[in-house]
C-alpha cells in the first residue's frame, strides 16, 4: 500500500511539470525568408551537379579570361554545371560606373576559402590538395574530376515565381535524399543576375580591349539578400526522405532586370561545408 | 456485409441465450464506488437492508417516467416499509449538468429513499442498464433476482408483489 | 479480424450455453439496436437514404469473477442512423477492458471512463444519444490507502470513431491524477460532525505533438510560426461542504496555454469556476449555481473542433427538458467564454392542506441565464487577427454584453384523485441563435406551455394525454418557424404494451409549408427487454446533452429500437 503512495508521489510532480509555457515573445516566431506559399516545381534534377564559384572583381585584370573560361565550361558541361560569379575582395570595390556587385556573404566566403588573389575558383567547396581555390586553368579537369568522384546523394527540385505584390522571389524546393545521410545539412538560396554591361579592367587582348573593357557583359553575378546556410536536416536523413521548403527572398534593389535572374540553390554539409548538390532555375 | 449480418445474428443469439440463462444465474452487485448525496464514497456491493432484500432504481432528474415511478412509489413507500421492511436505493445517473438538481428534488419531493449518485454512470454500466428507469430487486444474499425496465402506471404494484415473494424466498422470474 | 470477433462471440455464447458460470464467474451485459428506414420528404427536408435501412447497435458483455472483471463492447453502425457522424460507419470492438478491484486498490487496463470532481478538467464518458464516446484507452489506478482518501491516476488516449489512435501522433496522450479527502472519514473525532467536508484536487496534462502552423502578413508575405506548447496542463481544486440543511459545491480550474482550433489559436490561459449552493429541508429544496467559463475547450487534439476528443466536460447550466417543444431551442455551453446562473426551487405543498389538497402538490421553479464574458482584446498579430497572440484579457466578475440564453420554468405536479395525475408546465425562453453557431440572427422569445394528464384505468392500464403549445413572434424560417402545437395520447396496458400517437404541428409558420409531424409508436416490455416501433415524421432539430449538441436531421419513416439487459 505504501508503494501506491510512492507511485503517486512520483507521478504528481511529473504532471505538474508537464505544462509548457511559451513566453510572449516566443509565441509567434518570424520566419525570415521561409514561407508556406508554394509555386509549382519545374526544374527537376536527377544527376549530380557541380557549382563553380568564380571569384572575381571589376579591377581584376585577368578576370575576363576566367569569365570566358566559365562560359566555355557551361557550354561543355551544360546542365551539369552551375556557375556563380562572386564579386569580392578589394578588386570589387568602388566600381567606377557605380555598379554594386559586392555582397556581405561573398566577402565572407572569399576570406573563408582563401580567395585573395583573383581570378580563382571554388568547385563544390571541396578542398583540393589542402586548399579550396582552383585556378581557372584547372577548372575543366577539376569539374570533370568532381563529376566523376562525387557521390550522388540527393536531388534538389525547384520552382520559382516573382511575387510582384511584395517584390519578393518565391522559391519552392524539394530536397529528395537518394541515400542515407548521417549528418546535419544546410541549404542556401541565392539570386544571380546576368547580362549587365559595365566597365571591367583587362590586360589580355584576347578577351577584349585593354586596359579596360567599357562594355563588358557581367554574367551570373551573385546578388544580395540571399538566404545562407538555412538548416535543412538536423539529424540523420534516411534514403527516400523528401523535404519540401519554400523560401521568400527580398529582391536586391541593385537588380536591373528581374527576368535575367536565376535562382541557385545548394545544399552543404554543415560540418565540412562541402556542397552535396546544387541546382538552378531561371526566373 | 454478409459477415456483419452474420456477426449480428451471432450477437443477437448470444444476447438471447445469455438472457435466458442469466435470469436464474443471480449476479451480485459489483464493487463499484459511487457517492452519497453528501459526496462520501459508497460501494454498490455494500448496499444492504439489515439482512432483507432491497430495491435499486436507476433514475435521473430529466427522466419523466423515472420521476413518475419514484413519485408513485413514494406515496406507498411508508405503507410498504411498515408491511415488508423494504428499502429503496434510488441511483441517480445525473451528470455534472443536472447533478445539482438532485438534492433539492430529493428533499423537495420528500421521497424517503436512499439516494446515491452515479455521476459518471459507473454503476449503470456495470449493471448493464441501457436507459432509466431500470429497477432491480436484490435478495438478502446480495444477488440480483429480478429486474425491470421502463415505467408504466401500475408497475409499482408489480414491484411490491415481486418483492414480497423475494422476502418469502420464493423463486421469481 | 471479423472472423476473430465472430469466434470470440461464439466462444462466449457456447460457454454460456453449456455452463451458467464461466470459470466460476458471471456474465452480464446489455444490448441495443436501432433500425431506421427513412424516405425522402422534401417538405420537411428528409433526404433520401440510399441504403434504405440504417442501423446502430451495440452490445456490452461483462464478465465478473470476484475481484476480477473484464468486458467488451461490440458496436456496429451499418450504416449509422441519421444524425450520427458517418465516421462511425463500420463495426468492431470499440471497448474492451480488464479490471481488478480490491477495497484499497482498483486497476483497469484497456478502455475506461472516469471523472475528476465535476469534470471541469477531466471526464471520460459516453453519451450514446449524441454518438459521443471519449473512452480512454490506457490505464487507470484508483487507490484508497486509508479511509476517506481516494487517489486516482489515469493515462491513455481517447477514442476517435474507429481510428487507430495508437498508430498516429495525431492523437494526444492524456495523463491525470486526482486526490480526494473526506475530512470526516479521515479524522475519527469529526466523523459525526454535522459539518461534512470533502476536498479534492486534480492535475491533467495532455501531450499533443506540435504541429506547424503559420500566419502570413498579407502585404510583405512574411511568415510567422506559432510555437505550440506540446504539454497542455490544467489543474483544479474543489470543495464540497454540507452543514445540516445547507450544502456547497465549489470547483475552480485553470488551464495552461492551449492554442487550438476552437479558441482560434490564442495563448490566453483557460479558467473555469463553478459554485453551487443548496438548501434542502423536507418538502423544500433550493439550489443556486453559478459558473464562469473562459477559454476552456480542452481536447486531446488541437485541431479538433467537433464533439470528439474532449478531455473535460462543461455542461450547460440550464434545465434539461423532457417535453419536446420546450427543447426546441437547446442551449450548449459556450466553451470560449460564458457566465451563467441557475436557480431551482422545489416545494411540496403538504397533503391535506388548503393548497396542497388531498394528495399534496409539487411545485418547481427554475430560472437560468447564460451570458457572454467580458473580453478585452489585446493586440493583433501581423496578419491582422488574434491567432498566436494572447488574444484577450478578461476580468473575472465582469459580464459581457451579450445574452446567450435565458429561461424561466414553472412546473406544477398534482394528483387530482386516486386515478388522475396532472402536470402543468410553463416556460419563457430567450434564445440567441449564436449559441448554436448562427451568427447575426435575431433573438427568439417563446412562451411554451404543457399539460400532461395521466389516468389510471383498471387492470394496471393507463392513459396519458399531453398537450404542448409554443408561442413565438419570431417567424422567419429555420430557427423560428412560428407557433407550434403538439398533442399526444398514450395507452399503457398492464405495464407491458403501449401505443401512442403524437402530432406536432407548426400551425403558425408563415414562410413555407405547415407540416403535421405525426408519429405512431408501439412498444412492448418484458422484464429487461424492450421493443419499440415508431412510424412517422421527425422534425429537424438539435439534441444537446451536457456541453455538446448533435443535429438530428429530419426523417420520415420507420424507427425501431430493441434494448435488453442480461
Amino acid at each position: 500500500m505504501k508503494k501506491i503512495i510512492y507511485i503517486f508521489a512520483i507521478i504528481l510532480p511529473l504532471i505538474w511539470v508537464s505544462c509548457d509555457t511559451i513566453e510572449e515573445d516566443q509565441q509567434l516566431i518570424y520566419l525570415k525568408g521561409i514561407t508556406t506559399e508554394t509555386t509549382p516545381i519545374t526544374a527537376i534534377s536527377s544527376e549530380q551537379k557541380v557549382l563553380l564559384e568564380d571569384y572575381t572583381g571589376w579591377k581584376c585584370v585577368n578576370c575576363p579570361r576566367a569569365a570566358a573560361k566559365a562560359t566555355e565550361m557551361i557550354s561543355k558541361y551544360g546542365e551539369k554545371l552551375v556557375v556563380m560569379a562572386v564579386h569580392a575582395t578589394a578588386f570589387a570595390n568602388n566600381s567606377i560606373d557605380s555598379l554594386n556587385f559586392k555582397t556581405e556573404y561573398g566577402e565572407r566566403w572569399a576570406t573563408e576559402f582563401g580567395c585573395t588573389s583573383l581570378p580563382t575558383g571554388v568547385i563544390n567547396r571541396r578542398k583540393i590538395g589542402g586548399a579550396y581555390t582552383i585556378g581557372d586553368a584547372n577548372w575543366d579537369s577539376e569539374i570533370q574530376n568532381t563529376i566523376n568522384s562525387q557521390k550522388h546523394i540527393m536531388d534538389i527540385n525547384l520552382g520559382v515565381k516573382y511575387k510582384e505584390e511584395y517584390n519578393k522571389i518565391l522559391v519552392s524546393t524539394e530536397n529528395i535524399f537518394r541515400e542515407d545521410y548521417p549528418s546535419k545539412t544546410q541549404i542556401s538560396v541565392l539570386v544571380l543576375e546576368s547580362g549587365i554591361i559595365g566597365v571591367q579592367y583587362n590586360t589580355d587582348p584576347n578577351y577584349g580591349t585593354t586596359p579596360k573593357i567599357n562594355d563588358f557583359e557581367f554574367n551570373h553575378i551573385l546578388r544580395k539578400n540571399g538566404l545562407i546556410d538555412y538548416p535543412l536536416t538536423t539529424d540523420k536523413v534516411n534514403k527516400g526522405e523528401k523535404i519540401a521548403i519554400n523560401y521568400l527572398i527580398d529582391v536586391d534593389p541593385d537588380i536591373q532586370d528581374i527576368s535575367k535572374c536565376t535562382v541557385v540553390v545548394f545544399v552543404t554539409d554543415a560540418q565540412t561545408k562541402e556542397i552535396i548538390q546544387v541546382n538552378e532555375i531561371h526566373l | 456485409m454478409k459477415k456483419f449480418i452474420l456477426i449480428f445474428v451471432a450477437i443477437l443469439f448470444c444476447g438471447i441465450t445469455i438472457n435466458a440463462q442469466t435470469n436464474n444465474k443471480k449476479s451480485t452487485l459489483p464493487t463499484v464506488t459511487i457517492n452519497t448525496l453528501e459526496g462520501k464514497a459508497i460501494k454498490a456491493s455494500e448496499f444492504s437492508n439489515e439482512g432483507k432484500p432491497f430495491v435499486i432504481c436507476f433514475w435521473a432528474t430529466w427522466c419523466k417516467p423515472c420521476l413518475m415511478e419514484l413519485n408513485a412509489m413514494a406515496e406507498l413507500y411508508g405503507d410498504w416499509q411498515k408491511e415488508t421492511g423494504i428499502k429503496i436505493y434510488a441511483v441517480s445517473i445525473d451528470d455534472a449538468r443536472t447533478c445539482p438538481k438532485v438534492k433539492p428534488l430529493v428533499s423537495g419531493s420528500d421521497w424517503g429513499y436512499e439516494v446515491v449518485l452515479d455521476q459518471n454512470s459507473e454503476l449503470k454500466r456495470a449493471l448493464g442498464v441501457n436507459n432509466p428507469p431500470h429497477t432491480f430487486i436484490v435478495n438478502e444474499k446480495g444477488e440480483i433476482v429480478w429486474q425491470h425496465v421502463g415505467y408504466a402506471p401500475g408497475d409499482e404494484e408489480t414491484l411490491i408483489e415481486v418483492y414480497k415473494k423475494v422476502v418469502k424466498g420464493e423463486e421469481v422470474k | 479480424m471479423k472472423k476473430l470477433l465472430l469466434a470470440i462471440f461464439l466462444i462466449i455464447c457456447s460457454f454460456n450455453g453449456f455452463s451458467q458460470d464461466i470459470f466460476g464467474g458471471k456474465v452480464t451485459g446489455n444490448f441495443q439496436m436501432d433500425v431506421q428506414a427513412s424516405k425522402e420528404d422534401s417538405i420537411i427536408g428528409a433526404e433520401r437514404v440510399s441504403e434504405k435501412l440504417l442501423m446502430n447497435a451495440f452490445t456490452n458483455i461483462l464478465y465478473t469473477n470476484g475481484d476480477f472483471s473484464a468486458g467488451v463492447r461490440f458496436e456496429a453502425y451499418l450504416n449509422p442512423i441519421l444524425g450520427f457522424d458517418p465516421k462511425y460507419k463500420g463495426a468492431g470492438l470499440a471497448y474492451r477492458f480488464a479490471s481488478y478491484k480490491k477495497d484499497y486498490l482498483e486497476i483497469t487496463a484497456g478502455n475506461f471512463y472516469e471523472q475528476f470532481g465535476n469534470g471541469l478538467i477531466f471526464r471520460s464518458y459516453e453519451e450514446r444519444n449524441l454518438g459521443l464516446d471519449n473512452a480512454m484507452d490506457g490505464l487507470k489506478i484508483i487507490a484508497r490507502p486509508i479511509k476517506g482518501v481516494a487517489l486516482k491516476g489515469v493515462i491513455g488516449k481517447q477514442r476517435y470513431y474507429w481510428e487507430k489512435i495508437w498508430e498516429s501522433d495525431d492523437f494526444g496522450l492524456v495523463r491525470g491524477i486526482d486526490a480526494e479527502v473526506s475530512i470526516n472519514s479521515l479524522f475519527k473525532k469529526f466523523e459525526a460532525s454535522p459539518l461534512q467536508i470533502i476536498a479534492g484536487g486534480s492535475f491533467v496534462s495532455v501531450f499533443d505533438k506540435a504541429e506547424d502552423r503559420f500566419i502570413i502578413e498579407p502585404s510583405t508575405g512574411d511568415n510567422y510560426k506559432l510555437t505550440m506548447p506540446e504539454n497542455i496542463g490544467s489543474a483544479a481544486a474543489r470543495l464540497q461542504m454540507s452543514y445540516k440543511a445547507f450544502n456547497l459545491n465549489a470547483e475552480y480550474a485553470r488551464k495552461g496555454q492551449d492554442p487550438n482550433a476552437v479558441n482560434g489559436y490564442i495563448f490566453h490561459k483557460g479558467e473555469a469556476a463553478y459554485l453551487s449552493l443548496g438548501y434542502a429541508a423536507k418538502g423544500l429544496g433550493i439550489n443556486v449555481s453559478a459558473k464562469r467559463i473562459d477559454n476552456m475547450s480542452y481536447k486531446s487534439r488541437r485541431g479538433e473542433t467537433g464533439n470528439m476528443l474532449n478531455v473535460n466536460y462543461l455542461p450547460a447550466l440550464t434545465r434539461q427538458h423532457a417535453y419536446s417543444l420546450f427543447a426546441m431551442y437547446p442551449y450548449a455551453t459556450q466553451v470560449n467564454g460564458e457566465m451563467g446562473i441557475q436557480a431551482d426551487i422545489i416545494y411540496k405543498l403538504k397533503k391535506n392542506t388548503f393548497l396542497g389538497g388531498k394528495y399534496g402538490t409539487d411545485l418547481k421553479l427554475n430560472y437560468s441565464i447564460a451570458n457572454s464574458i467580458d473580453k478585452e482584446y489585446v493586440q493583433l498579430n501581423p496578419a491582422g487577427n488574434y491567432e498566436g497572440t494572447e488574444g484577450y484579457s478578461s476580468s473575472f466578475f465582469k459580464a459581457g454584453d451579450e445574452i446567450y440564453f435565458e429561461e424561466l420554468n414553472l412546473e406544477l405536479g398534482k394528483k387530482l384523485s386516486s386515478d388522475f395525475k396532472l402536470n402543468l408546465m410553463y416556460s419563457y425562453q430567450t434564445f440567441n441563435p449564436i449559441a448554436i453557431g448562427h451568427q447575426g440572427e435575431k433573438f427568439i422569445y417563446a412562451n411554451i406551455f404543457a399539460a400532461d394528464l395521466t389516468q389510471k384505468l383498471k387492470k394496471r392500464s393507463s392513459l396519458r394525454y399531453e398537450v404542448q403549445l409554443l408561442l413565438t413572434e419570431q417567424n422567419y424560417g429555420e430557427w423560428a418557424a412560428g407557433d407550434w402545437i403538439q398533442g399526444t395520447v398514450e395507452y399503457n396496458l398492464g405495464g407491458k404494451f403501449f401505443v401512442a400517437a403524437t402530432d406536432q404541428w407548426n400551425y403558425g409558420k408563415l414562410n413555407g409549408e405547415k407540416v403535421h409531424y405525426y408519429n405512431f409508436a408501439l412498444g412492448y416490455t418484458k422484464g429487461t427487454t424492450r421493443v419499440q416501433l415508431s412510424y412517422g415524421k421527425q422534425r429537424e432539430g438539435i439534441i444537446c446533452i451536457g456541453g455538446v449538441c448533435r443535429m438530428v436531421p429530419a426523417s420520415n419513416g420507420l424507427f425501431a429500437t430493441i434494448t435488453s439487459s442480461f
